[in-house]
């Protein structure tokens, strides 16, 4: 596609705004927000202090950063077919504040 | 058919959701208040309920915990129960903070499934989405549907048809009927009215000669499986104007859900001017097989009620909603922040007078549709969907009420719960 001349971009770069909101989510009633503490998934890109939305859902499939509860609070993991813990959702995003 | 939700000891559910170490364990909400206002299923096998003293809890049960009233937290549940169920119908009726109807009529033959199955699905997604249970109640109307969702708590699911309501009536007594008080119950037993099936089998000579008044008269013709109470409005007034309809099969093509979106606009602004008003902001959506809303909102840089400007935009933001591969079964499109046209001021860059243009055009359309029928004259971009076969329940779609979209995720507050800490 061509505007004034430009080559422009993906299609999702068109709009001038976007809404935090809407990038995060995908389904906003089922949407719940922690905040990590310890740092033992750095490699995942997970660090302590950011926070992570997971979506109250049974629809996960191998691979899928998933969310379950614990006696002593919520874990995350990455869900494969041995996982035999009752599993709440699925993490749909994560973010990180840096100043405030 | 009617659907009742009643959540389950909702405002002590909602704090078990919120703390995960109050999960499985007694307790009361209203520390607050000399009295509980939620007491959850694990303190009432302790004796305790609404009735019981503060200070008296402590003594039934020495572990409970006893927490404040959080009702900004009961209202975001609140409000993503109606959201929820308003994926499968319009015509939701936002009862109380912890209750909803929701009226299925005609669904079966349009999602292809039974009332029950609906039901189920509805049940489905509340209990999943929102973490706490629901005592839900299929039924014919809404006297009957309350009588069901009570009748298996928690997360119950009954359903109650014509030929099995004596069964439910029976030992029902006439004062947990839902809108027989107690002074009235009082009045009925004197009359010999023990049970719902006693006042249900009374016919009408008897509700004359008893001076039995309309209110009553509807519960006894609902008792009886008519259908008569109609579904309140929304808690809100009436401010928007929302057309919506479904289509057969889903399609992803962008053009024609671009005119089925241009239908929706011609319609519901049609309607707009019938009340003399323009709206401000506009929201429209694309229904995926899902049930869930990919949607988008904007406001009008100059309020109007004429459709083609509106179009215009919705073409620009259609690709936002968008998404490949989905197929679309229904599109819709609400006209919000109605206000009459002379409270609209005039705009910095003339975009005001350019509309006033378009706006005698329109009125010719009008009076040409009025004249002649519906739809003899339309925008050429509304084409494609006039093209296609209606499908039945079309007309029950359209609704005239306020807040029947999800709110859009552009919408200016967004509440997700935060529920604590994740340890990895």
């Amino acid at each position: 596609m061509q505007i004034n001349g430009f080559a422009a971009g993906a299609e999702d770069e068109l709009a001038d705004t976007i809404s935090i909101g809407e990038y995060l989510l995908r389904n906003k009633e089922a949407s719940y927000l922690l905040e990590v503490e310890g740092n033992s998934m750095e490699k995942d890109g997970i660090f302590a202090g950011d926070m992570i939305i997971f979506e109250r859902t049974s629809d996960y499939k191998k691979g899928d950063m998933i969310v379950y509860l614990t006696p002593d609070g919520y874990r995350l993991a990455f869900y494969s077919s041995a996982f035999s813990k009752e599993i709440l959702g699925v993490v749909v995003s994560s973010f990180r504040r840096y100043k405030k | 058919m009617i659907i009742h939700f009643d959540g389950d000891a909702f405002f002590a559910s909602v704090e078990q959701t919120k703390d995960y170490r109050l999960q499985g364990k007694p307790v009361v909400v209203g520390q607050e208040r000399g009295a509980p206002t939620s007491v959850s299923y694990e303190a009432k096998k302790f004796g305790i309920s609404r009735g019981v003293p503060m200070k008296e809890i402590r003594k039934l049960c020495p572990h409970v915990a006893i927490v404040p009233s959080d009702y900004a937290a009961y209202s975001v549940y609140s409000d993503r129960m109606y959201a929820i169920a308003r994926r499968f119908t319009d015509r939701v009726e936002e009862y109380s903070i912890d209750e909803c109807f929701a009226d299925i009529t005609g669904l079966d033959t349009e999602y292809g499934m039974t009332y029950e199955e609906i039901a189920l699905a509805m049940k489905k997604a509340l209990e999943q989405e929102l973490g706490l249970t629901f005592g839900v109640g299929l039924a014919p109307n809404k006297v009957l549907a309350k009588i069901a969702s009570k009748w298996r708590k928690p997360s119950g699911f009954t359903v109650i048809k014509n030929e099995t309501i004596i069964d439910f009536l029976k030992e029902l007594q006439i004062g947990a009927v839902w809108g027989i008080g107690s002074a009235t119950s009082i009045h009925l037993s004197g009359l010999g009215i023990r049970t719902a099936l006693d006042f249900a089998s009374k016919d009408s000579r008897w509700l004359d000669v008893h001076k039995i008044s309309k209110p009553y008269r509807e519960i006894h013709a609902e008792l009886n499986g008519k259908n008569v109470k109609e579904m309140g409005e929304s808690r809100e007034d009436i401010k928007s104007i929302i057309k919506s309809r479904t289509f057969r099969p889903p399609t992803n093509d962008k053009a024609f859900l671009l005119s089925e979106l241009s239908k929706n606009c011609e319609e519901a602004c049609d309607k707009v001017r019938r009340h003399g008003m323009v709206p401000r902001f506009i929201s429209f959506y694309l229904k995926t097989q899902e049930f869930s809303y990919h949607n988008f909102e904007f406001t009008l840089p100059v309020p109007t009620a004429s459709a083609s400007p509106i179009i215009s935009l919705i073409r620009q933001f259609l690709d936002t909603v968008h998404r490949p591969k989905v197929l679309y079964r229904a599109t819709g499109i609400a006209l919000r922040g109605l206000v009459p046209p002379q409270q609209v001021g005039n705009d910095l860059f003339g975009e005001h007078e350019r509309s006033k243009k378009n706006d005698s055009v329109v009125s010719q359309v009008d009076r040409l549709n009025h004249r002649y029928g519906s739809h003899t004259v339309f925008l050429a971009s509304s084409l494609a969907a006039f093209g296609r076969e209606r499908t039945r329940h079309s007309k029950k779609e359209e609704t005239f009420a306020s807040g029947l979209l999800p709110q859009p995720h552009t919408g200016k507050r967004l509440s997700i719960p935060f529920l604590g800490h994740i340890k990895v």
